[in-house]
């Protein structure tokens, strides 16, 4: 059970977590169909490298993005006795 | 000390009974294939293949019975991570996600991925924003849930009513989807087909509702899942000595590409801002398959990946899955499940896409009109591909392809044998059905707890009568359903995204600034919603007359801003929210502890008891 005192600090640590989640993973789903175009002259396993990534590349990036995400906010929680017993 | 009671624990069986179900499956299709060689007529193949498969799914939702309203709207709270993700994955895609997508990566190629980075980018926000909290607070619907944040009642009917739109869109989309496949895998006509699919829709769902739901969609979403890999795979072991579909076409692509460039395809840009996306009619190959913004613009690609991440993010339909997970940390990593089967998936259809685009460069472009392959000639006779002109030989300007046809084509262009066409029209069948009952579940949820029951003071208190209200809703929302799909005719992937556009609109923004701004007060959020969903049905209508230059189906890039300012400005401009608010607020935002609705049930049955009425769930 989280203690009072313990509330302001989790909840700032909380947000920071949300905006190093965020922000780089928003970065990339900006940034990657804008550069497709002419990173399709360069080719892996045979794939246009601009295809491959907003089609592989953007489901690999969200699955680590989510699973760093709930590991580190999942310590985040533990850190401040926030987490839920078990 | 802690209070927190955990949920009874998932059942450790589960992978066994999914196995067995699966094993049974795959006995069913390899015993139709030896029927079929022997001798046995399609149509008794395609009668077993319709309905014993859907007859179990049934079976499954009867089994999954429930008279406890915490198992009928939020499954027990005890689904394991992987079920409640696949179910999330399968329920975000439906028909459009695997039918739909294949057609648009045939025709549009690159142009068609703003929508897998929609809904990736649509759980990321979704896990990091908004699942947590709303697990916490365990409230079963969305309006319940805003209804408690800020104590207001009215705020709960105007969150149902405004977002009712939204789902019912969503619901005919995957019933008009679903008729359309339907009808090819029974060779019956659409009416029948849509019967049929409300018929599955009602029966997976109406005896135990979210628990019905968790495991005949687990199910079918397992079955959809089959059917999508087999014929692929079975496609990439021919092309590519690999039997990994998703990884191995990029040597086809690459030939692809080589003989796009043969043909003169042009290397076109579209204006910035178009959104040219191909409809129901018979579309051709006039793209390069990896070229980037041919048909949707650079802007309309960012613009529409932004509204179907935060359609997705705020949408009732899945939102409404997030009570069904034992904990915080479970709901966290169904998203990260439902994530996984989403991209593999859709990376799957991609390679259907490209390798149906393959069998047509390779067996059609070119080749006298006379002797058009048996295989297109089939598809000319069902409808769903033609050839223009008169020119001796076809050429790519001449073919057209149905884009809700390719998907089915493949096995066809593969001269596989009929069973496996049945069994891909099953998986899109059964992927309609997943969305289509996740949806009507939602509606009949909304009704029964926010509209029925929710101007009432305090919960109501029988649960026979609770949960027969929930029962009749579900049946006339899928029949309600059913008719708007025939009679809309509209194309499922407009209803699509216009219900994505819609659910933005309407609750993306006050759900974030519910959780993350103290600030925002019950004024603010029921001003907020509904001038999101003003702008956005004005938007809607504008693009459809042609008075704006922006599609109808971008809506949501005008609602949400819309949406977050006025909530934001009124709220600032309004009183501050209450101390209770800011406790409820104070106590969501903290994993530990019990359930928020559980506890505030709990007690309320306590008291109940003490007077001797009957407790409630």
């Amino acid at each position: 059970m989280i203690q009072n005192k313990e509330r302001k600090p989790y909840w700032r640590h909380t947000k920071w977590q949300m905006l190093a989640t965020l922000v780089p993973f928003l970065a990339v789903l900006i940034a990657l169909p804008l550069y497709a175009g002419p990173l399709n002259s360069n080719k892996f396993l045979s794939f246009p490298l601009g295809f491959l990534m907003v089609g592989h590349g953007i489901v690999l990036i969200a699955i680590f993005t989510i699973a760093s995400f709930v590991n580190r906010q999942d310590a985040v929680d533990h850190w401040h006795g926030a987490h839920e017993d078990t | 000390m802690s209070v927190a009671l955990r949920a009874r624990p998932a059942n450790p069986r589960l992978g066994t009974y999914f196995g067995i179900l699966l094993s049974t499956f795959v006995t069913l299709v390899v015993l139709l294939m030896m029927f079929e060689q022997l001798g046995v007529s399609t149509g008794l193949l395609r009668l077993a293949m319709s309905t014993l498969p859907l007859l179990l799914f049934i079976a499954i939702g009867a089994a999954s019975f429930a008279n406890e309203p915490r198992d009928y709207f939020a499954s027990g709270r005890r689904v394991p991570a992987f079920f409640n993700g696949l179910v999330s994955g399968f329920a975000a895609l439906g028909g459009v996600g695997i039918i739909v997508m294949s057609g648009l990566y045939f025709v549009v190629g690159y142009d068609a991925q703003f929508l897998l980075m929609g809904w990736c980018a649509g759980f990321v926000m979704m896990v990091v924003l908004i699942v947590p909290y709303l697990r916490k607070a365990g409230a079963y619907t969305l309006a319940g849930y805003l209804s408690r944040r800020f104590e207001s009642r009215g705020l709960r009917i105007l969150t149902a009513a405004l977002l009712l739109p939204a789902v019912m869109l969503l619901l005919a989309a995957e019933m008009r989807l679903g008729a359309f496949v339907g009808s090819w895998l029974t060779g019956q006509s659409e009416a029948t087909a849509a019967l049929a699919m409300v018929s599955v829709v009602i029966g997976c769902v109406v005896f135990g509702g979210m628990r019905s739901l968790t495991w005949s969609s687990s199910a079918k979403a397992l079955v959809a899942l089959l059917a999508l890999l087999i014929p692929v795979t079975v496609v990439a072991l021919w092309v590519t000595n690999l039997p990994l579909p998703q990884f191995s076409y990029g040597p086809t692509l690459r030939g692809l590409g080589r003989q796009e460039w043969a043909l003169g395809f042009p290397n076109v840009e579209a204006a910035r801002f178009a959104f040219d996306l191909p409809g129901l009619g018979f579309h051709g190959m006039t793209k390069r398959f990896a070229e980037p913004f041919a048909s949707v613009g650079m802007g309309s690609f960012l613009l529409a990946t932004f509204a179907i991440m935060a359609g997705v993010a705020a949408s009732p339909v899945l939102l409404s899955r997030t009570g069904t997970s034992p904990g915080v940390y479970e709901a966290r990593k169904s998203i990260g499940w439902a994530v996984v089967m989403l991209g593999f998936t859709v990376i799957t259809v991609s390679a259907v896409a490209v390798f149906f685009r393959d069998f047509v460069m390779q067996d059609l472009v070119g080749i006298e009109r006379e002797k058009a392959p048996a295989w297109f000639m089939a598809l000319v006779k069902l409808g769903l591909a033609q050839m223009d002109g008169q020119a001796e030989r076809l050429a790519v300007s001449s073919l057209g392809f149905k884009r809700d046809a390719v998907l089915f084509a493949l096995p066809i262009a593969a001269g596989m044998p009929a069973v496996v066409t049945h069994l891909a029209l099953l998986g899109g069948f059964a992927a309609c059905t997943i969305a289509a009952a996740a949806a009507a579940h939602t509606i009949s949820v909304i009704v029964c707890e926010d509209i029925i029951f929710g101007t009432r003071k305090a919960p109501v208190t029988s649960k026979p009568m609770r949960l027969n209200v929930a029962r009749a809703s579900l049946a006339i929302a899928v029949a309600l359903g059913g008719w708007a799909g025939l009679m809309l005719g509209a194309d499922p992937l407009d209803l699509f995204l216009w219900s994505l556009a819609l659910s933005g609109s309407v609750a993306f923004p006050i759900l974030i600034l519910s959780i993350w701004w103290k600030r925002l007060n019950k004024i603010g959020a029921g001003a907020g919603m509904a001038a999101g969903f003003s702008a956005a049905v004005l938007t809607m209508l504008a693009g459809e007359a042609g008075f704006i230059g922006l599609d109808s189906r971008l809506a949501g890039v005008v609602g949400i801003p819309v949406c977050l300012v006025t909530a934001m400005a009124v709220s600032a401009l309004g009183a501050r929210p209450s101390l209770t608010q800011l406790e409820y607020l104070r106590e969501i935002r903290v994993p530990g502890g019990e359930t928020v609705y559980d506890r505030e049930m709990r007690l309320l049955r306590l008291r109940q008891k003490r007077r001797g009425a009957e407790p409630s769930g």
